[in-house]
């Protein structure tokens, strides 16, 4: 059932229109790495991929945008044309639905961001011996879209401006509130991953400082993700087909 | 049954519209007009204002807590907040407003009629398409042009209330009016021209305000990367790429004034004079206006 | 399956004190009745609450107050009762990527069926979409999208199954055939449930049907026997007039009046007789030398349905 969710959302995700706006985000970071590269800049490659590359333009940007492009696709657009109707009136238990549907935005977001920060991060460190920010990076994006996806996914399910929600999430409170009240970063997915990014990476802070411990934000990145998802499950089994009278 | 007649055309009392009809330029500014109440959510139910209501307030937010300070605390922050600055990468958070409220009003002025078909409606009426394109960018311009005129009226406005000397200040500050309608002017126009021409791609609203949203967002890095790599010609004019430093550009160029920026600073660095932003921006707008109509000329219905 | 295997109770989907409303508009005002195996109409004016209540039936709404069971299960909140209930909604919308028979397949395959391809080209077969099947949905007609919703739906063999308007966009043979496949259902002892605003359909279709006039059951039952209740029922008139008290006695002379009722305003009158009542009235008020002011009649709404389904 799972599978079945997972496919069809695949396959509502990879219209040629979104796909091209997609692939035209994730290759503003490659774009970046060249320009870096066959320019002779006064700051170190490793300095450059870890600040500019993979946290200003794929943490901070490149990651958000996509995960909330891709989660309102999945599942925000179905209630809206009210097709969701098809998935819920099937004998399946709802935790399914949502599993296929976070998998599937999960799965998307994803490719686009470790192909963004791959390729990236290749063109940027050529050359160079330690490659452990890159591997860092990679798997607290793996983490991180995940957090992202599952939160974005509920809340495409609680509201139907979900889209600004999201982007009121991502630019007020993770980048403006955060700039003046800096103890909201203990409440930011970005700042989660770019802490792992940090632990696996670049364990002797010789680039890249982030500002939360690292027990502390798995734990919270894993709280956030299980929690959103279980009350995107929990918001499922009692969708109601909102019409208008 | 009894002879029916064949058919029958009944007068139910039907009747032609027989008043003044308000032609062409009427159209377009009642279109204009609902499109900036529609822009704040006016006439809408509540969810749709909450959006731009509270980004407008981000926006003006430094205005408001700095009368806030002046009026409860007697704080006396005349010219804490200079004109020049409030929508400048120093205060960064009003153009982030700024750019959100493109980003979501934009695509709620063009997609809405796109995804109802409702084009095809306007365009039969007297209305013509660049009518309609034109007034749409007006409104998305207006809107902005609150976002930008209203806190800075308010920051003029206050500073000349708190110095008791309402007269003086006015006398000393009055030069600084031009400079504030005309770098707010120019902020709108510029802001409106390209959020509206990517929002007229996508009659989806997820794509079109993560659309416009993109290049504000990567731009800056782009431009960032490209100044700091190269040491040429070419690296330098990659400051035009950051929206944000356009506006700073022309904004200092009005008030003619020197922002107060470290040797490492891209504006700096790239060394252009304040003039070149506010040629850049003017371009960009009328670029994105011939856009914007040409797409709706063209566009197939 | 066979007929004779399947046990059906009497009743499959009981509706009881049922009311929904959105904010402050009342959509179903307190609404009770039960259906069992056939084919069953819900017919009403738009906007009446055919929509709300199909869809409390299917689950995909909580009845504020009231209850709603569909095969001796609470609706709301059961994905369990799926397995033998199915819903076609209204709305148009189907996944315009996938081919028809690519959308009836995914329904199979969520049902867990056990031959999910053979049970799809059945159900294409049964709304005789096999020749489209293969082009993608995005493309059909209206009339094809509905009909590709309607095998989804019947793709698992359902119970009960409720439509809603489900002729919507068909032309007149597909609707001839969807009608006899619905009767061809309701024989096999399925519970069809079917919304609609046009009384051809309905009467075409069933005996049995509701009918619902701004959120309440104004009527339910056999067709025939509303109708025959219809002309029993006396109508309720108010009329003002110059001398109230001089017309209300010249009219109880009338053999159509039941009885009258004074007011200081006016005069309630009722008659069986709609129309005799109708030539009677003018000629009494000018035998008694009132003008009439206002001739009304009182329960309107619920008139005007029955009227809609007296004159068919």
């Amino acid at each position: 059932m799972i599978v079945l969710v997972l496919n069809l959302t695949l396959r509502q995700l990879l219209g040629q229109k979104r796909t091209l706006l997609l692939i035209g985000l994730g290759l503003v970071p490659i774009l970046a790495a060249v320009i870096f590269r066959f320019g002779d800049s006064n700051i170190s490659a490793l300095e450059f991929t870890a600040e500019f590359l993979l946290n200003a333009l794929i943490v901070n940007a490149l990651l958000p945008l996509t995960a909330l492009l891709l989660a309102t696709a999945a599942i925000g657009s179905e209630v809206e044309d009210g097709t969701i109707v098809y998935l819920l009136s099937k004998p399946v238990e709802r935790w399914r639905i949502v599993a296929g549907k976070l998998t599937a935005a999960w799965g998307a977001t994803l490719v686009i961001v470790l192909a963004s920060a791959a390729v990236g991060g290749v063109v940027a460190l050529a050359g160079e011996n330690d490659w452990r920010i890159l591997g860092g990076f990679v798997i607290a994006l793996a983490v991180g879209s995940l957090a992202y996806s599952s939160l974005f996914v509920l809340l495409s399910l609680l509201t139907s401006r979900a889209l600004f929600a999201g982007l009121a999430y991502v630019f007020v409170w993770e980048f403006v509130i955060t700039n003046f009240a800096p103890g909201v970063q203990r409440f930011s997915i970005r700042e989660f991953t770019a802490s792992i990014a940090e632990a696996i990476g670049n364990p002797s802070d010789l680039v890249f400082d982030a500002d939360l411990g690292t027990t502390y934000s798995v734990i919270a990145i894993v709280v956030v993700t299980v929690a959103t998802a279980g009350l995107a499950v929990w918001r499922l089994s009692r969708f109601q087909l909102q019409e208008t009278v | 049954m009894t002879e029916r007649a064949a058919g029958n055309i009944y007068d139910l009392g039907y009747r032609r519209y027989e008043g003044r009809r308000l032609g062409r330029w009427d159209a377009a500014l009642s279109l204009y007009v609902h499109g900036l109440r529609a822009a704040f959510g006016l006439g809408r139910r509540t969810r749709s204002k909450i959006f731009p209501i509270g980004l407008a307030l981000l926006a003006g937010l430094p205005a408001l807590a700095y009368l806030m300070g002046a009026a409860f605390f007697e704080i006396n922050v005349s010219d804490v907040i200079k004109a020049e600055d409030y929508f400048s990468t120093n205060i960064f958070f009003p153009q982030v407003a700024l750019m959100l409220f493109v980003a979501a009003v934009g695509p709620e002025l063009l997609g809405r009629d796109q995804r109802h078909s409702i084009l095809s409606l306007y365009f039969s009426r007297s209305l013509s398409r660049l009518d309609y394109a034109a007034s749409r960018y007006a409104a998305m311009a207006t809107a902005i042009l609150a976002l930008t005129l209203i806190p800075q009226a308010t920051l003029f406005l206050g500073n000349a209330l708190v110095v008791d000397n309402f007269g003086g200040y006015f006398r000393d500050e009055w030069k600084q009016i031009g400079p504030i309608i005309g770098s707010s002017l120019l902020i709108s126009v510029f802001f409106a021209a390209i959020g509206m021409v990517i929002s007229a791609q996508s009659a989806r609203r997820t794509f079109a305000t993560i659309g416009v949203i993109a290049p504000f967002i990567f731009l800056p890095v782009l431009s960032g990367v490209l100044i700091s790599s190269l040491d040429n010609l070419a690296g330098r004019l990659g400051v035009f790429l950051n929206p944000f430093f356009v506006i700073d550009g022309f904004t200092y160029w009005f008030f003619n004034a020197t922002p107060d920026l470290s040797e490492e600073h891209p504006m700096m660095r790239a060394a252009f004079s304040g003039g070149w932003y506010f040629l850049f921006a003017i371009v960009i707008t009328l670029v994105g206006i011939v856009l914007l109509l040409r797409h709706y000329r063209r566009k197939s219905l | 399956m066979s007929t004779e295997e399947r046990r059906v109770p009497d009743t499959t989907v009981e509706v009881r004190d049922v009311s929904r409303w959105y904010g402050n508009v009342v959509a179903v005002n307190g609404i009770s009745f039960s259906i069992g195996p056939g084919v069953t109409g819900l017919l009403g004016p738009n906007g009446a609450g055919k929509t709300t209540l199909l869809n409390m039936m299917a689950g995909f709404l909580k009845p504020s107050a009231g209850e709603v069971r569909t095969l001796g299960k609470a609706s709301f909140q059961t994905p369990g009762i799926y397995e033998q209930v199915a819903l076609v909604p209204e709305r148009e919308a189907v996944y315009e990527f996938l081919t028809g028979y690519q959308f009836v397949l995914l329904s199979a395959q969520m049902h867990d069926l056990p031959d999910p391809e053979t049970a799809t080209r059945q159900a294409l077969q049964m709304v005789e979409m096999e020749d489209a099947a293969d082009r993608t949905t995005g493309g059909y007609s209206k009339g094809m999208k509905q009909r590709i919703k309607i095998a989804a739906a019947l793709v698992h063999g359902p119970e009960v199954l409720l439509l809603d308007e489900p002729f919507n966009g068909m032309d007149p043979r597909q609707r001839l055939k969807m009608m006899s496949l619905l009767s061809h259902m309701a024989e096999e002892g399925r519970t069809i449930l079917f919304s609609s605003h046009i009384l051809e359909e309905v009467a075409g279709l069933s005996d049995n049907v509701l009918v619902v006039v701004a959120g309440r059951l104004a009527a339910s039952g056999d067709y025939r026997a509303i109708r025959k209740l219809m002309t029993n029922r006396p109508h309720t008139f108010t009329i003002r007039s110059s001398n109230n008290r001089e017309l209300a006695k010249t009219l109880l002379a009338q053999e159509t009046i039941f009885s009258i009722e004074l007011t200081d305003q006016k005069l309630l009158v009722r008659t069986k007789n709609l129309a005799a009542f109708a030539l009677t009235a003018p000629l009494a008020a000018k035998e008694a030398g009132a003008s009439l002011f206002e001739v009304r009649s009182e329960d309107e709404s619920l008139e005007s349905v029955f009227e809609y389904l007296v004159t068919s």
